[in-house]
């Protein structure tokens, strides 16, 4: 054994033995606030910890024991030390796609959160054909969201790799599953809508009930089904004529709507372009 | 420059939790006509339902003794809810600047013929008066509205009685105070803390009232917490006992901050409530260089919301003292590791998120004076703030819990300390997680929520944790993982 080893033993066991003499202290001074000191007396001061009671007469004993409680918390908390480390866990596997961009991070929390979250589907595509993983934080709330909906927890684990199950395992607590549940026969798969097939047609369906002001909130449900399906090459059309829309009180909420779900959406498929083909995203915007 | 308290410290004005809450409805448009500001004084006509409107002015130009308020209801309470919901009103920034009504303009002349009055009277009487009371006074120039901007005071050299009166009757009441809640500790702890009583928010509640009656706001807010840990589940006789303690060597210590050293003085007034005036801090020596905003954490304390901005040194090692040098005393370990900024909200008014996680800024910090330098504000700021994802550069947990304790040991009634590690999440078992690394284990704070995300982000393997310790455990607030920020 070198001697520094033994050095640091000795610290350790002095600071062992400093720590066994301050919870002896400490119970004794519990014992007595807890029943009071109108009926239980003050203990007398452990060895080591005479100088911090005041021991005198006539000093108030309860008093003196905030006194002495004070000190010992003090040094308790002065002294505090790391705990004997518990067993490890073992390590997730080694994920090597790249994590997907800060600003689609962002919008998949949003949308996690309960904003445009029809757009989940999508996002989900569009990560896979760029071969990227998702935030490992946001992992846990996907998780959590697909032990109601198979459908959703299928998609979701196959785009989380490995680390959903490793996670299931490493926390009990979540009560995640290891394995996803086969989703009931006959339920959609997790998947965007089809694209319409005339994409400007729709557009220009949009931008007319917000002429004939037929864009209610009420009709804003299957306007944003519109919205999120059509091909994106229309989308920046969409949001320009939806920036110019005129204002009526009735259709001002349908627009701030769909101008937010659409301007998402063409962010998100920006964001999640594959890496080589980040150029050629450029060019829907024009 | 203009007074414009913050909403918050207008609620500390209030002389009872009844006449805050009739104040708030007030600060509406509804409410008020006629209402203008200036420099010094804010006043309007309260459109009440009877029918003269009344008439409410507040003088807001004296710094120290606090504002002084006018309004002709029949309430005999000053502040009446009137005036406070004129200051809401204000305080949100709702009232204009204006030319004084006629009613105000003659009131606040009249009050400043008074003090002028009272100026020319011979002020070495009052000055001895000021001396004599070294403990409490020696910052009573903060005032509830000690946090709102205000200009360096001009005539610190002349003395104005009015204002030593007040700042002695300040000094007085909180002086009291400290004797009461003493009183209160040792009483308890003659009946012991099994007594049913101690169970009763209401004997809480009460002896947060009085100190913040006393003008103690800083242990009103202790007071509340404390009252929360009674009852609760494990060894709760033990945290509620710690923590009465250290009540009660603040009390004692606040009694006679004339005899601690300078540093302990400052923490336990800090401690207390009596904050310094920004001013006062912004004057004394920056610690200049990159800091990197690591973190961020927020409480609610009665009605107001408390963000905790944390700040640690960037990856530039050249961080130098400017201003005078000699003058300042030399930042302490810690102390010039970390930065404590708060900022507050309240009335659904937002927090500005002025500063974000994961950035650095180049800025000059001032520190607050006291035992341990954690809060402080920013000064000068240079430049916009630079990303900076590989996050502040960590420790190993013995070396965190050394400055921890080193903390402790010079502000026992600390409540949060700042670390960064470098660790590895492990379960305790029941649902229970520590951070761990080659030199041992810190339990993560049970009221952690989002411990999911720690342990999915680190994967199992080693990962930078920037949190909060206090003793329930580390609450982790940011990640620095895979060139990845997660605010927690």
């Amino acid at each position: 054994m070198n001697p520094t080893t033994s050095a640091n033993d000795r610290a350790h066991d002095l600071a062992h033995d400093l720590a066994e003499s301050a919870a002896t202290e400490w119970s004794g001074l519990v014992n007595a606030a807890v029943l009071g000191t109108d009926r239980k007396p003050v203990p007398i001061p452990r060895p080591g910890w005479e100088s911090l009671g005041r021991g005198s007469d006539g000093v108030d004993p309860a008093v003196e024991l905030l006194d002495r409680v004070a000190s010992v918390v003090t040094a308790r908390r002065a002294g505090i030390q790391p705990a004997p480390a518990p067993a490890p866990m073992p390590a997730a596997p080694v994920d090597d796609r790249p994590i997907c961009s800060r600003g689609a991070a962002r919008a998949l929390a949003e949308m996690l959160d309960g904003r445009h979250d029809q757009l989940l589907p999508e996002w989900f595509v569009l990560c896979r054909a760029g071969g990227y993983q998702p935030p490992a934080h946001l992992v846990p709330t996907l998780l959590l969201r697909g032990r109601r909906n198979p459908a959703f927890d299928l998609a979701a684990r196959a785009l989380i790799g490995p680390r959903a199950e490793w996670l299931a395992e490493a926390m009990p607590e979540l009560r995640i599953r290891s394995h996803p549940k086969a989703p009931a026969v006959g339920v959609d798969p997790f998947l965007p809508p089809r694209p319409p097939s005339d994409s400007a047609a729709v557009v220009a369906a949009i931008v007319q009930t917000f002429v004939d002001r037929s864009a209610s909130w009420a009709a804003a449900a299957q306007l944003r089904l519109a919205v999120t399906a059509i091909d994106p090459a229309w989308l920046a059309a969409l949001i320009l004529e939806l920036d110019r829309a005129p204002f009526h009180s009735v259709t001002e909420r349908s627009r701030v709507d769909l101008l937010g779900l659409a301007q998402l959406r063409s962010r998100m498929i920006a964001e999640l372009a594959p890496p080589e083909t980040a150029k050629r995203v450029g060019l829907w915007d024009g | 420059m203009s007074i414009r308290p913050t909403p918050e410290q207008v609620l500390s004005l209030a002389p009872d939790k009844a006449a805050a809450a009739a104040a708030l409805p007030l600060a509406v448009p509804a409410a008020w006509s006629a209402a203008g500001c200036d420099d010094g004084a804010v006043w309007g006509h309260f459109v009440a339902t009877s029918a003269e409107p009344y008439q409410v002015a507040i003088d807001l130009s004296d710094d120290v003794g606090g504002p002084a308020y006018r309004c002709n209801c029949p309430s005999r309470k000053t502040p009446c809810k009137h005036a406070l919901g004129l200051l809401l009103f204000h305080a949100v920034g709702s009232v204009a600047p204006a030319r004084r009504l006629p009613f105000a303009a003659q009131w606040l002349r009249g009050r400043s013929a008074q003090s002028a009055v009272d100026d020319s009277d011979d002020s070495s009487v009052s000055s001895a008066v000021a001396t004599q009371d070294g403990d409490l006074t020696a910052d009573a120039g903060d005032t509830p509205l000690g946090g709102g901007s205000r200009s360096p005071r001009a005539d610190f050299g002349t003395p104005d009685p009015a204002r030593q009166k007040r700042q002695l009757e300040r000094t007085a009441r909180m002086k009291a105070g400290l004797h009461e809640l003493d009183n209160w500790l040792t009483d308890r702890v003659r009946a012991g803390l099994a007594a049913p009583e101690l169970a009763d928010p209401a004997i809480w509640d009460r002896l947060a009232a009085r100190l913040v009656d006393a003008q103690c706001a800083g242990l009103a807010n202790r007071v509340r917490r404390v009252a929360v840990k009674v009852g609760r589940q494990g060894p709760w006789h033990e945290h509620v006992l710690e923590e009465m303690a250290l009540l009660h060597a603040i009390a004692v210590g606040a009694q006679r901050t004339s005899a601690l050293p300078i540093d302990l003085a400052d923490g336990v007034h800090a401690a207390t409530g009596l904050t310094f005036a920004k001013d006062d801090v912004l004057q004394g020596v920056p610690s200049s260089g990159h800091w990197i905003v690591a973190g961020q954490s927020r409480t609610r304390e009665d009605r107001i919301t408390v963000q905790r901005t944390w700040f640690t040194v960037g990856p530039q090692p050249s961080i130098g003292m400017g201003g005078v040098p000699g003058e300042a005393r030399p930042p302490t370990d810690t102390g010039s590791k970390w930065a404590m900024v708060l900022s507050f909200g309240a009335f659904g008014r937002e927090l500005a998120d002025e500063y974000e996680v994961g950035t650095t800024i180049e800025a000059d910090l001032h520190w607050y004076p006291g035992g341990i330098r954690l809060r402080a504000l920013v000064g000068r700021v240079e430049g916009p703030p630079a990303p900076c994802t590989a996050g502040p550069s960590p420790t190993t947990i013995a070396r965190a819990c050394a400055d921890a304790g080193w903390a402790a040991s010079a502000e026992p009634w600390l409540e949060r300390f700042p670390m960064c590690i470098l660790a590895v999440p492990a379960p305790r078992g029941n649902g229970r997680w520590s951070l761990t690394d080659g030199t041992g284990a810190l339990a993560i704070d049970g009221g952690c929520r989002r411990i999911a995300e720690l342990v999915a982000v680190s994967g199992g393997r080693p990962v930078v944790v920037m949190g909060e310790w206090s003793v329930d455990g580390l609450l982790p607030l940011t990640l620095f993982a895979d060139g990845q920020v997660v605010g927690l």
